[in-house]
């Protein structure tokens, strides 16, 4: 084997394969795949299921090309979302860049070798949307005895390959500023790392307005859904009709999205203009390509080696502070800060999916806000529930120190002390978290004061239930021996337990809040009775793992290898 | 005897650095011959050797490796060197067995070969019974040993060290310092970093001492020993750093070393 396949070989083997310490570690893996794949499983059937419904109202509408544009965008704003930072550890902030730049191998086999072990990582957005959504148009264009093309089956494969790689192309492009601003910003990382959250949120913000705007458009003037268009009385013509109310804003985010509605013409259209399109579309993705890699070999060079670079000369930079003595609670808990804020990837994690749920709680509340403020409260009760359990600092409080959590362990301090400063650090993020998703929450329209102040009460209760949940999960098994941030999660069943537990209160509170819309009594009786419900679950969460974890900090402190 | 390796005028300064890691070091390692490089800690050696394996990229200067200039032929070069680093990275999902193969694939070393080289030392390091097993398991010493099997498999014409004597046990390191003589004996040339003296002392025919970056001092063990009859090597390289403290010492190569 060569040089460039032996390297991609051994990233893709890297990248894509979880290591197991043994047999017990793997079946545990594969016992969470599977609850995994049926929790996450119901819901996406019936997402498959509305989508056919969607997909079927726009085959007679003669929409099916701007749907699927929007279709396949969509899965490339996925791959680019959960992209960005998985590219970014593994080009720029993985060990291996020290050893790889002593083999006798081009830079740009090194990048080309990283990216393909980048694409099949992200393949899976592609997977899990297009191929379904291509199979759901063509039952959805039988079934109206529309004649689906040879070249609509044959290009599923090349979308399914081509989109992702545009995405990532996108990410190495973007990439770049965000790099640059770490760069400059290297001797105040703290503030470098905020203006790379807000340029990430910037990002977000940029893939929502679009969708928020023509949103209002499809909706009319009063945003509502059910304001003269839709007249039917019977469920089935109700939902068709939504969908095909929908469907001009879907014309008009898929109109301007050209490469992807060059996809989907050219898998709708048949002959020579079929033909065409899929030039185009081809055209696109190899021009992309061009540009994209040229651009992004150069900035890989241009910064890889400086990254490492940096991280030695760093430790000389820093001028000597005044030194004051600390209790050890205190020590630890500076510690733990120094350790997230020093480190721009963890900081950066930690700052994103802090300001992530705010944005997200905003426009959904916004796009929902035409069904009630208690549906809106819904949402941003599963919103704040879900990411709260994705806090960086305390799903990975041992993991991230790697082998140090090892070392740490020779200190003369209580392993009480130890996880308890881990509990406040990740506690202290969020908190912020659901500040500002609070704020952002009470700009729904028709919020009262009682749903404000139960999203803010009950979750900053409920969050330290999490928080303690997720820092005994990973001090029970962290993954200390990593080479790259992104591994620490890879092989860490704790990092998704905490989200799927909180699936239960969260799609729970969700259902009871867009139940109770529905309930005609008073609003603050019901914001009430919210308020006591949601109370109530976070302190049943807290009792619980204050219960599972009883007596166990040492026992467990003590079996960290 | 043919530079195997000639470093000239090279400078290294970090990135958002003022000072200089490494100023204007010039150096030669000969074919056949066992190099040391000798400092305290912080003195460059580090620096100077990923400068020289193409992990960091130099400010100013030249190196050159069996004669290829490493801006111009930057591959090239590389395909001479085994590199050792001090901190042993792996791929710790790899096997023992897999890393060696990867960069035998990464050298091009042939089935034949690498095979042979393989058992040889797996052999040597006693980890033949290991070799299938993940990195990630593997001790501290267990994987230095490993990475010089993967910095020999392609028998480089210069095998470079960074500290290789930490975290071994006395059979291994026994068994590695014969190794280095080995590759020296058959034509190829070693240089390795230390700040154990006495490794030095006894393994070496040419050595370096290195302070702040700068060339202390650079001659054979027989001119060194011939300058300093009556003091060890130990208390000469004291001698020759603490100067570097209170003064910047002019370096002082083995054609000026009796006047030292």
């Amino acid at each position: 084997m060569n040089a460039f396949g032996a390297l991609t070989k051994r990233l893709i083997k890297n990248t894509l394969i979880p290591n197991f310490k043994d047999e017990k570690q793997k079946k545990k893996y594969i016992a969470m795949l599977v609850g995994l794949s049926m929790g996450i499983g119901l819901p996406y059937i019936f997402s498959l299921a509305g989508m056919f419904g969607l997909v079927k109202a726009a085959v007679t509408e003669g929409y099916l090309a701007q749907v699927l544009s929007v279709g396949f965008l969509l899965s490339q704003v996925l791959t680019i979302v959960f992209g960005l930072f998985a590219y970014i550890n593994i080009m720029y902030f993985s060990k291996d860049n020290e050893f790889l730049f002593t083999l006798p191998v081009k830079t740009v086999s090194i990048f080309w070798a990283k990216l393909i072990a980048i694409l099949l990582y992200e393949l899976i957005f592609s997977v899990i949307t297009v191929i379904p959504m291509s199979i759901v148009a063509i039952i959805a264009m039988v079934s109206a005895s529309v004649p689906v093309s040879a070249g609509f089956v044959i290009m599923i494969l090349p979308a399914t390959l081509l989109l992702p790689l545009m995405a990532i192309l996108i990410i190495a492009i973007l990439s770049y500023p965000i790099m640059k601003v770490m760069q400059f910003f290297k001797k105040r990382p703290i503030l470098g790392a905020v203006v790379t959250i807000l340029f990430v949120a910037a990002i977000y913000v940029a893939i929502y307005l679009p969708i928020l705007l023509s949103g209002n458009v499809s909706t009319g003037p009063s945003g509502d859904l059910g304001s003269g268009m839709v007249e039917s009385e019977n469920p089935s013509e109700m939902i068709n009709e939504i969908y095909k109310a929908i469907l001009p804003s879907f014309s008009k985010i898929g109109q301007y999205s050209f490469h992807t509605l060059f996809l989907a013409k050219a898998m709708t259209m048949s002959g020579a203009p079929a033909f065409g399109y899929a030039m185009a579309f081809i055209g696109i993705v190899l021009a992309l390509a061009a540009i994209g890699s040229l651009l992004a070999i150069w900035q890989y060079k241009s910064l890889s080696a400086s990254v490492f670079e940096n991280g030695s000369a760093e430790a000389s930079s820093r001028k000597a502070k005044d030194v004051k003595q600390n209790s050890v609670k205190n020590a630890l808990i500076k510690k733990e800060f120094s350790s997230i804020l020093k480190n721009n990837t963890m900081l950066i994690q930690s700052g994103i999916m802090m300001i992530l749920p705010p944005i997200l709680i905003f426009f959904l509340c916004k796009m929902n806000s035409h069904a009630g403020p208690f549906v809106a409260l819904g949402v941003a009760e599963i919103v704040l529930k879900l990411m709260t359990s994705s806090n960086v600092p305390s799903i990975l409080a041992f993991s991230k120190d790697g082998e140090g959590a090892m070392i740490a362990k020779t200190l003369p301090v209580s392993a009480k002390d130890v996880v308890q400063s881990k509990i406040v650090v990740g506690y202290t993020f969020s908190a912020i978290t659901i500040v500002l998703s609070t704020l952002s929450f009470a700009f729904t329209d028709g919020a009262n004061a009682l749903q404000v102040f139960g999203l803010f009460a009950s979750n900053m209760f409920y969050s330290y239930a999490v928080i303690k949940f997720c820092v005994y999960r990973d001090l029970k098994n962290p993954n200390i021996h990593w080479q790259n941030i992104k591994e620490i999660v890879k092989n860490n069943f704790s990092s998704v337990i905490p989200m799927l537990v909180s699936c239960i209160p969260g799609f729970g509170i969700m259902f009871i809040c867009i139940g109770v819309g529905f309930i005609p009594i008073n609003r603050y009786l019901l914001s009430l009775i919210y308020v006591a419900v949601s109370a109530l679950v976070s302190f049943l969460y807290y009792i619980i793992v204050t219960a599972v974890y009883k007596n166990k900090t040492d026992e467990l402190y003590e079996k960290i290898e | 005897m043919s530079d195997i390796l000639r470093i000239t005028n090279l400078s290294k300064k970090y990135k958002g650095n003022e000072k200089y890691s490494v100023r204007d070091l010039n150096l030669q390692v000969k074919e056949g011959e066992l190099f040391a490089f000798l400092g305290p800690n912080g003195a460059g050696k580090s620096t100077t050797i990923k400068c020289i394996v193409g992990a960091l990229p130099f400010t100013e200067g030249n190196v050159n490796i069996c004669g290829y200039d490493f801006h111009e032929k930057p591959i090239e070069a590389k395909r001479c060197i085994g590199y050792v680093p001090d901190n042993h990275f792996l791929y710790e999902t790899m096997t023992a067995n897999e890393y060696i193969n990867f960069m035998a694939d990464i050298y091009g070393v042939g089935i034949n070969d690498r095979k042979i080289r393989a058992e040889k030392y797996l052999e040597l390091f006693g980890l033949s019974d290991v070799a299938n097993k993940a990195v990630g398991s593997y001790s501290h010493g267990m994987k230095q040993k490993i990475c010089v099997i993967g910095a020999l498999i392609h028998n480089p014409k210069l095998w470079i060290l960074d500290e290789p004597l930490t975290g071994l046990d006395p059979q291994s390191a026994y068994n590695l310092k014969e190794l280095m003589r080995e590759h020296c004996r058959e034509g190829n040339s070693v240089l390795f970093s230390s700040h154990i003296i006495e490794v030095v002392e006894k393994l070496c025919d040419r050595l370096a001492i290195i302070d702040k970056g700068r060339l202390l001092i650079s001659g054979s063990m027989d001119e060194i020993r011939a300058s300093n009859e009556d003091n060890s090597l130990e208390e000469f390289f004291l001698s020759v750093t603490q100067q570097s403290q209170e003064v910047r010492v002019t370096p002082i190569v083995s054609d000026q070393i009796d006047n030292f």
